[in-house]
C-alpha cells in the first residue's frame, strides 16, 4: 500500500507561510509609488535652481529647511490635508503620507520650531500663490504651468 | 487670566498670515467633557465635568536667517490631574547654526524650551496632536506634567540628512519650578516648605529612514531635586535624585500607525521624612498605541499602558505590609486598556473621544496621601469627548 504523500500538504502550507509572509512584509514595507507625469514641483520665477533631491524636497517640506542658497526665505504653499491633489503630491513625490506630514507640521508649529507650509482652500489659489509670492514652492499641474519654475526630483 | 487668553485668541483669529511676514501666529482651542469613574484621578464623586480645556496661542518671530523667537501661551484645565491655570509653555531665542557640513544642521534654543527628547512631549499640551487627551501615565505622568514639559536652560539639537538615513541628537541642561501641587505629590500636603528642582540633564538619539516612515530612540535623564523646610514643619530638608532611560518607537503606514515606549526609572530619596531616611527604587513600563485610518476621516485607536511603582513589589503587596494596609497593594501598579475614536469633522476641526479600563491606581494620586485608599479603586474607568480647532 502507498504512503500517503505529505508533500501536497507542505506545499500547500507553505504556500500559505509564503503569502501570508509576503502579506506581513507589505504592511512594513516602506511605500512605493508610481509618478504621477504631469504633477510636478513648483517654484516662484526667482528660484534659481531647478533640481532637488527627494532628501532635500523633504527638508523644505517638512519645514527643516526655510531658506534657498542665496539666503531668500522658503515659502511652501500647499493644499488641504483631504484635497485629492495634496494626497498625491504626498504619495507620489514626497513618497510620504498626509497624515504624517501633518504631524510634523503639527510639532514644528505648536513647540515654536519652525514655520509650516501656507495651506490654501483651492487650486488656483495655489497657482497665484506660487506665481506672487519670491521664494514659493509648491507644486502643480505641469501644463497649467507658464509663469512658474518646474523643478525635478533627483530620484538619488 | 481664562479671559485674558480668550482676548487674546480673539485678537489673534482677525490675523492675517502673510507668506512674506517674519511673524507668524498660530493657536488652538479644545474644550471636552469628561470623567473618572471610582477614583478621583480626574473628577470627585464620579462626577461628569467639563473640566478638559486647553486654550493656546503662540507667535515666532524671524529676526534674521539665523534667528528667531518663539513663545507660547496656554490654559489648560485637566480636573484633578495637574494644576489648573495659564502657564508660559514656551519662550525661547532659536540660533540656527550655519550649516556644519557633510548633511549636518544645528539648533540652540535658550529660554524656557520644551521637552524634544520623547515622541509626544514637544506638543502634549496640543490636542491635535495627541492620539488621547489622557497620555500614557507611564511615561507621561500628570502628577509632574509641569517639570516634565521643557525646562528653563538650553537645549541644543543637531540633525543630519542623509540620502537614506535621518539621524537626530538632541541635548539639554536646565531646570522648572515645582508648584504647591507638585511638592504635595512628592512629599505629602504636610509640606510646607520650598522643593526646588536644582537640574534636569536630558540627552536622546533618534534614527529615521529618509522616508520618514520609521522613527526609533532612546533617551536619558537625570534629575535632582532639594527641599527646605519651613519654621513649622512635618518634613525635614533632604533631596532626590532621578534617573530615567527610555526606549521610543514609531511606524508609519498608509492605513495604520504604531507608537511605543518603554521606561525604566530610578528614584534615590535622602532625608525628607527622617534623618536617616534612605530610599532607592526603580520603577518601569511603557504603552503601545495602534490607530488605524478608517478613512481620511475616521479614525480608531486601541492601546496598553502599564507601569510598577517598584520593581521589587510589582504586586504592591510589600507596600501595603509597610502601610499597614494603609495604602492598598493597588497602589503599586497601574494597568491601562484605551479604545479610541477620532472625527475630522473639517479642515482644523476634529472630534475625538476615548474610553480607559484601568486597574491599579499607582498614578492616580500621591501614596503619601492622607486618604490615599478613598482615592481610587483596583478597578476604575475614565473617559472624555474633546471637540478642538486649530489654525
Amino acid at each position: 500500500m502507498k504512503t500517503p504523500s505529505i508533500r501536497p500538504l507542505l506545499e500547500s502550507l507553505s504556500h500559505i507561510s509564503y503569502r501570508t509572509f509576503l502579506i506581513v512584509m507589505s504592511l512594513f514595507a516602506t511605500p512605493s509609488f508610481s509618478y504621477a507625469d504631469d504633477l510636478k514641483v513648483m517654484a516662484h520665477e526667482s528660484v534659481s535652481i531647478s533640481q532637488l533631491n527627494r532628501s532635500e524636497l523633504r527638508q523644505i517640506f517638512t519645514g527643516h529647511r526655510q531658506h534657498w542658497q542665496n539666503g531668500k526665505k522658503i515659502t511652501v504653499f500647499v493644499l488641504q490635508d483631504n484635497d485629492e491633489l495634496h494626497k498625491q503630491f504626498c504619495r507620489d513625490i514626497l513618497q510620504m503620507f498626509p497624515y504624517q506630514l501633518s504631524r510634523l507640521w503639527d510639532q514644528l508649529t505648536y513647540s515654536g520650531q519652525g514655520v509650516t507650509p501656507v495651506r490654501v482652500s483651492s487650486y488656483d489659489a495655489l497657482i497665484e500663490a506660487l506665481e506672487s509670492t519670491e521664494g514659493a514652492i509648491g507644486y502643480g499641474d505641469k501644463n497649467d504651468i507658464v509663469k512658474l519654475r518646474r523643478i525635478e526630483v533627483e530620484e538619488k | 487670566m481664562k479671559g485674558l487668553i480668550y482676548f487674546s485668541l480673539l485678537v489673534s483669529s482677525f490675523a492675517v498670515f502673510s507668506a512674506d511676514s517674519d511673524f507668524a501666529w498660530h493657536g488652538y482651542a479644545s474644550q471636552g467633557i469628561t470623567q473618572s469613574n471610582s477614583s478621583s484621578f480626574i473628577t470627585d464623586s464620579d462626577a461628569v465635568t467639563g473640566e478638559l480645556t486647553e486654550i493656546g496661542i503662540n507667535g515666532l518671530y524671524r529676526l534674521s536667517e539665523n534667528l528667531s523667537i518663539a513663545g507660547q501661551i496656554n490654559y489648560l484645565d485637566g480636573g484633578n490631574r495637574f494644576e489648573q491655570g495659564a502657564r508660559l509653555d514656551y519662550l525661547f531665542v532659536d540660533w540656527k547654526l550655519p550649516d556644519l557640513g557633510g548633511g549636518w544642521q544645528a539648533h540652540i534654543h535658550a529660554g524656557r524650551f520644551k521637552n524634544r527628547h520623547w515622541l509626544y512631549s514637544v506638543t502634549r499640551d496640543v490636542p491635535q496632536t495627541r492620539y488621547t487627551a489622557v497620555l500614557p501615565q507611564s511615561v507621561y505622568f500628570d502628577g509632574f506634567r509641569d517639570i516634565a514639559l521643557g525646562s528653563n536652560g538650553i537645549l541644543t539639537s543637531f540633525t543630519h540628512y542623509g540620502q537614506h538615513n535621518i539621524w537626530e541628537l538632541n541635548w539639554s541642561y536646565g531646570r522648572s519650578n515645582i508648584n504647591s501641587s507638585q511638592r504635595d505629590f512628592l512629599l505629602g500636603e504636610e509640606a510646607n516648605g520650598e522643593a526646588k528642582q536644582d537640574f534636569v540633564h536630558q540627552a536622546s538619539v533618534f534614527w529615521q529612514p529618509a522616508s520618514m516612515a520609521w522613527k526609533v530612540g532612546v533617551s536619558w535623564l537625570n534629575s535632582d531635586f532639594s527641599y527646605t523646610p519651613s519654621q513649622q514643619d512635618n518634613r525635614l530638608a533632604g533631596e532626590a535624585n532621578v534617573e530615567r532611560f527610555m526606549l521610543s518607537a514609531q511606524y508609519f503606514s498608509e492605513h495604520w500607525e504604531v507608537s511605543m515606549e518603554l521606561l525604566s526609572e530610578a528614584q534615590h530619596s535622602r532625608g525628607l521624612f527622617a534623618p536617616d531616611f534612605n530610599d532607592k527604587r526603580r520603577g518601569d513600563g511603557g504603552f503601545i498605541q495602534f490607530r488605524y485610518l478608517f478613512n481620511s476621516q475616521f479614525s480608531g485607536l486601541i492601546g496598553y499602558d502599564t507601569y510598577v511603582n517598584d520593581v521589587n513589589d510589582r504586586d504592591g503587596k510589600r507596600l501595603e505590609q509597610l502601610s499597614n494596609g494603609a495604602v492598598p497593594a493597588y497602589f503599586g501598579y497601574q494597568d491601562t486598556t484605551t479604545l479610541g475614536l477620532r472625527w475630522d469633522i473639517a479642515p482644523k476641526w476634529r472630534l475625538q473621544g476615548e474610553y480607559h479600563w484601568v486597574e491599579g491606581a499607582t498614578r492616580v494620586v500621591s501614596l503619601l496621601d492622607r486618604n490615599v485608599a478613598e482615592q481610587a479603586d483596583k478597578n476604575w474607568q475614565m473617559w472624555s469627548l474633546q471637540l478642538m480647532y486649530w489654525w
